[in-house]
């Protein structure tokens, strides 16, 4: 997980989506994306560069602006891509857990097919214990639980950053957050007409491993809830 | 080297040892005061699993998220924070549902086993009738499963039957009446209905007015959830006998439509029971008693294996096999790693593996990764089944005749680790 923004989009398949992952000129993290989530964006694409699980690699060249979509619409749109209700239809294949100490998730590159989806969740809890490293649980509908995935939403991150920002005991940021959390932001993402996560799978790491990672959470946070 | 030294060098070798968790194969620790992120031994991912490895090996959940600034990148600020943690007595807050006891830092005497026994179902089964019975093709259980025969419970026999057979050899062994105990811990993935199992094997027993009863839930971790209750029980100095009892009667339970032959084919019946007393005055041996004890819930696999009632009082049982086998071998591998490094124990110092034993395939798979002598582990499930809680019951059984009789100079701990539905999980280590 490198510095800067992994950017994934959507290609009308049909009647429904698929998920295409424009890649920058060098690397896989774009340095600055001057787009915002829920835009349209037209891309050329180039050769295919993807290696599995990475399927939806795409290298990418001309992109221009050509519209927006609502929070609501970008869900729908979603939902209609790749989506699976439980954690053994997400990749296609099998999942581990960390043996390093906390319960991390992890598949292994060459049994996955996709790096990617979407699904369904009963609720979530970040934990702010290794702030400014955020991590998340989520419990799917099925009733599973994914326990300690990096949170690498941007706006969420960035949330959460603006609000670490404003609090003027550095010691007690995270036992705040924590109960900001709690009052405010809980009862929102609970109430939202939808609760939907985007789980993606990391690059390789050094022993081989892809780790699940939160990549999008929906409903985006909002400054009104915390007003 | 003085007490404060030999601490440090004890916490900074745990400190590495969750370190090296997360460095490939072969890969040298980094030094001391090297930082873990640049310089390359650890990516952001795997940062944050060293630290919760830290916190749990140490039982101080939430450590570092209780320090003011950023968390430890160097393996002298990891120790540093432990160590002032440590000083100052800071004990978990169990954010994550874990109980961790320190080596050498035993605040509880528990009870000692005085009595132990088991009781299996009567008739012996081959598993060629099993397979026959449940329609399946020749050798999916033999060969598959690894399983000889299962042991069931005759039309006449059930939970309070084995169950009472097994407490009564308990109570005969530690040379303790039936109204002796203060409590009775009592656990069964097969009983259900009320009176509970604890009342009805309390009336069953002739039980003192006076004991208390308890039903522990858990399904194969059962047993060790007991243990853990047991424990916490031994800090009120009024109680100073605890019967501990498993029974579980799958074929009872299990003959149903709804439950696949090869589910079902893999359980037999059983019972264990333990007696632990504070004090054992009489007792002629160094007794065994209950050391650190972990545990929590890996909801991930939680759609493994689900069990529900149906219709017309049928089991309805939806399970994906080797999912289950793969995640289980993972925990409990994990379980044993987990132990070892909070205990400070090796492998090789411990006399008996009691292992939870869905069948005698997997039991192997985990003993071969895990690098366990076959004659460590006290084999069940080949010739009983599966016995749900009562698995690690029987198991443990046969560990205390092999080793509880020794002089404590002679014989090591003992280590249980079991997983069950959800997938709940649990490891034990008997001093």
């Amino acid at each position: 997980m490198s510095d800067g923004f992994c950017v994934i989009g959507l290609e009308r398949n049909g009647q429904h989506f698929r998920s295409l992952r424009p890649l920058p000129r060098r690397g896989y993290a774009w340095r600055s994306f001057p787009y915002r989530r829920a835009d349209k964006v037209a891309f050329e694409f180039l050769a295919a560069v993807a290696i599995p699980p990475h399927t939806e690699d795409r290298g990418t060249a001309n992109d221009r602006k050509v519209g927006f979509v609502s929070e609501s619409e970008l869900v729908g749109s979603l939902r209609q891509a790749e989506v699976a209700p439980s954690v053994k239809g997400m990749f296609g294949c099998d999942v581990h857990v960390s043996r390093r100490g906390g319960e991390a998730i992890y598949v292994l590159p060459a049994e996955a097919t996709r790096s990617i989806c979407g699904c369904d969740i009963a609720s979530i809890r970040f934990t702010f214990h290794f702030y400014p490293k955020i991590r998340a649980t989520v419990v799917l509908k099925s009733g599973e639980r994914l326990e300690s995935l990096p949170l690498v939403d941007a706006d969420w991150t960035e949330f959460i950053n603006v609000l670490a920002e404003q609090m003027d005991d550095p010691v007690r940021i995270r036992s705040r957050l924590d109960g900001l959390f709690k009052s405010l932001v809980y009862p929102q993402i609970q109430s939202s007409p939808f609760r939907f996560v985007r789980i993606g799978l990391c690059r390789p790491d050094r022993e081989g491993l892809c780790w699940f990672m939160l990549d999008s959470l929906f409903p985006l946070p909002k400054k009104s809830w915390l007003e | 080297m003085n007490s404060s030294d030999q601490e440090l060098v004890r916490i900074r070798r745990i400190v590495e040892q969750c370190v090296q968790t997360a460095l490939p194969s072969g890969e040298m620790l980094p030094d001391e005061d090297r930082d873990w992120i640049e310089g390359g031994a650890l990516d952001s991912m795997a940062h944050v699993e060293v630290l919760l490895g830290i916190e749990s090996a140490f039982g101080l959940p939430g450590l570092f998220g209780r320090c003011g600034g950023a968390p430890p990148v160097t393996t002298r600020a990891a120790v540093d924070i432990v160590l002032q943690a440590l000083a100052a007595g800071a004990k978990g807050d169990a954010e994550r549902g874990t109980s961790v006891e320190l080596n050498n830092h035993v605040s509880l005497r528990a009870g000692g086993f005085s009595g132990w026994g088991a009781a299996l179902g009567s008739e012996c089964v081959p598993i060629a009738r099993v397979e026959e019975e449940f329609h399946l093709p020749e050798g999916t259980l033999a060969k598959r499963a690894g399983i000889d025969s299962v042991r069931r419970a005759s039309r006449e026999e059930n939970e309070i039957f084995l169950a009472k057979m097994a407490a009564e050899r308990a109570l005969q062994m530690a040379s303790v009446s039936a109204e002796r105990p203060d409590w009775i811990i009592a656990t069964s993935e097969t009983f259900l209905g009320f009176p509970s199992f604890s009342a009805s094997l309390h009336t069953a027993l002739l039980a003192s007015g006076a004991c208390r009863l308890l039903d522990v839930g858990g399904a194969c971790v059962g047993l060790l959830n007991c243990f853990a209750v047991t424990k916490a029980l031994f800090s009120d100095p009024g109680v100073e006998c605890i019967l501990v009892v498993s029974a579980d009667v799958h074929s009872h339970r299990l003959a149903g439509e709804g439950v696949p032959g090869e589910f079902a084919g893999l359980f037999g019946d059983g019972a264990s029971a333990f007696i632990l007393q504070r004090s054992t005055p009489s007792a002629s041996f160094d007794a065994y008693s209950i050391g650190a004890s972990i545990g929590s819930c890996c909801g991930t696999f939680s759609s493994a294996l689900r069990i529900s009632a149906g219709a017309n009082a049928s089991v309805v049982v939806d399970f994906d096999g080797a999912a289950l086998a793969r995640a289980a071998a993972d925990r409990m591998e994990g379980t044993i790693c987990d132990l070892e490094r909070i205990c400070g124990l090796t492998r090789d110092s411990v006399s008996a593996f009691v292992l939870h034993q869905p069948n005698p395939r997997l039991v192997e798979t985990m003993r071969r990764r895990a690098n366990i002598p076959i004659e460590k582990i006290p084999l069940v499930s080949k010739t009983c089944g599966n016995l749900g809680s009562s698995t690690c019951g029987v198991a443990l059984c046969m560990a205390m005749d092999a080793h509880a009789l020794k002089p404590r100079s002679a014989r090591g701990p003992i280590l249980l680790a079991a997983v069950s539905p959800g997938m709940l999980w649990g490891g034990t280590v008997l001093n």
